[in-house]
């Protein structure tokens, strides 16, 4: 059975090029594009799996992250944040909210890729 | 596998005949490791090449998707931001007559030194003139000058006239230096925004979406 990946992003050029990778890969992708958003998709999808940007109009990753945390049904799903800055404070606030794995922009697609599986128990 | 072995292994019935199949059955879990070693490479390679086709994909789509500037500059900033790992840009367009470039957009910079760019003068102007990239090697400057805020400088295209150019000034510091993929990335933005950019001037003077008649 193909898993369920759902990618929150405000940016056209990274759901696009993240939806290509996976796609690619045999994953289901849904696709939020801004924190609210992500969090319903969440609920209502149920993923395997969740990758957050970081900065995200109406609710930013972090807020949505601590929100899917916080509720019973999504609080198990893995979460990879996706963040422009790589400064350990960003990264320490990622963890804290109950993120597992954080990637940095420029996105990478092979490390983008094996964290995902990583996560996923592939 | 190169390994000869003419029997069996597994039909071995005399204790003494096992050595021989432990043998090559320790052979065989060795060439198959390194086998999925190389397939795990090869599988590593072929992400790295999807990857790379589809950020000029990517790119490309969504300067073309754009109908008007803001939406193409917009663009830009999302590309660059995403696929090459800087947040500080600047748009000019080239105004042939006057000799000059005209700064459409920046982020992440002070304007101010960049408001009035003359052609010919500068990585900036240079590039505006030759049509060539001027790309900063680790350690250089993209005009030998020593200011290592300029990453790059792109003359956007459109056929062999330079419309527009781009400035990336610092990378992010996780990005540390450009690659291959990065250039092929600059050749397609050479190619795609000069176009964009003219064709959403096209588009506005005749009369947008209201003036189209499909």
């Amino acid at each position: 059975m193909r898993k369920k990946i759902l990618l929150a992003d405000d940016s056209n050029t990274a759901l696009t090029l993240e939806r290509m990778l996976l796609a690619q890969s045999a994953y289901d992708v849904v696709l939020a594009r801004d924190g609210r958003e992500a969090v319903r998709q969440a609920v209502d999808e149920v993923p395997d799996l969740i990758i957050l940007d970081v900065v995200m109009p109406n609710m930013d990753g972090f807020e949505a992250c601590q929100e899917i945390r916080r509720l019973e049904s999504t609080r198990a799903i893995p979460v990879i944040m996706v963040t422009t800055r790589g400064e350990g404070h960003h990264v320490e606030t990622g963890f804290k909210v109950g993120c597992n794995d954080y990637v940095t922009k420029p996105i990478n697609g092979p490390e983008l890729l094996s964290k995902v599986r990583n996560l996923l128990g592939e | 596998m190169s390994m000869e072995y003419s029997r069996d292994p597994f039909s071995s019935s005399a204790d003494q005949e096992d050595a021989p199949a432990s043998d090559y059955v320790r052979a065989l879990v060795d060439e198959n490791q390194k086998l999925r070693a190389m397939l795990a490479a090869q599988q590593i390679g072929s992400e790295d090449h999807t990857a790379r086709l589809a950020s000029l994909f990517v790119a490309v789509n969504s300067l073309h998707c754009a109908l008007d500037q803001r939406a193409v500059l917009s663009s830009v900033r999302d590309i660059v931001t995403t696929l090459v790992g800087s947040e500080e840009m600047a748009i000019f367009d080239v105004d042939a007559s006057q000799g000059r470039l005209r700064l459409l957009a920046s982020e992440g910079i002070d304007p101010g030194p960049y408001q009035d760019v003359r052609i010919g003068h500068g990585a900036i102007g240079t590039a505006a003139l030759s049509g060539e990239p001027l790309i900063r090697h680790e350690g250089g400057s993209v005009d030998g000058t020593g200011d290592d805020t300029l990453t790059a400088c792109i003359p956007l295209k459109l056929d062999e006239r330079v419309v527009a150019v781009l400035a990336i000034f610092r990378l992010l510091p996780q990005k540390g230096r450009l690659d291959a993929s990065d250039l092929d990335l600059f050749d397609a933005l050479t190619a795609h925004v000069g176009t964009a950019l003219v064709f959403t001037r096209l588009y506005s003077s005749s009369g947008g979406a209201s003036g189209a008649s499909m």
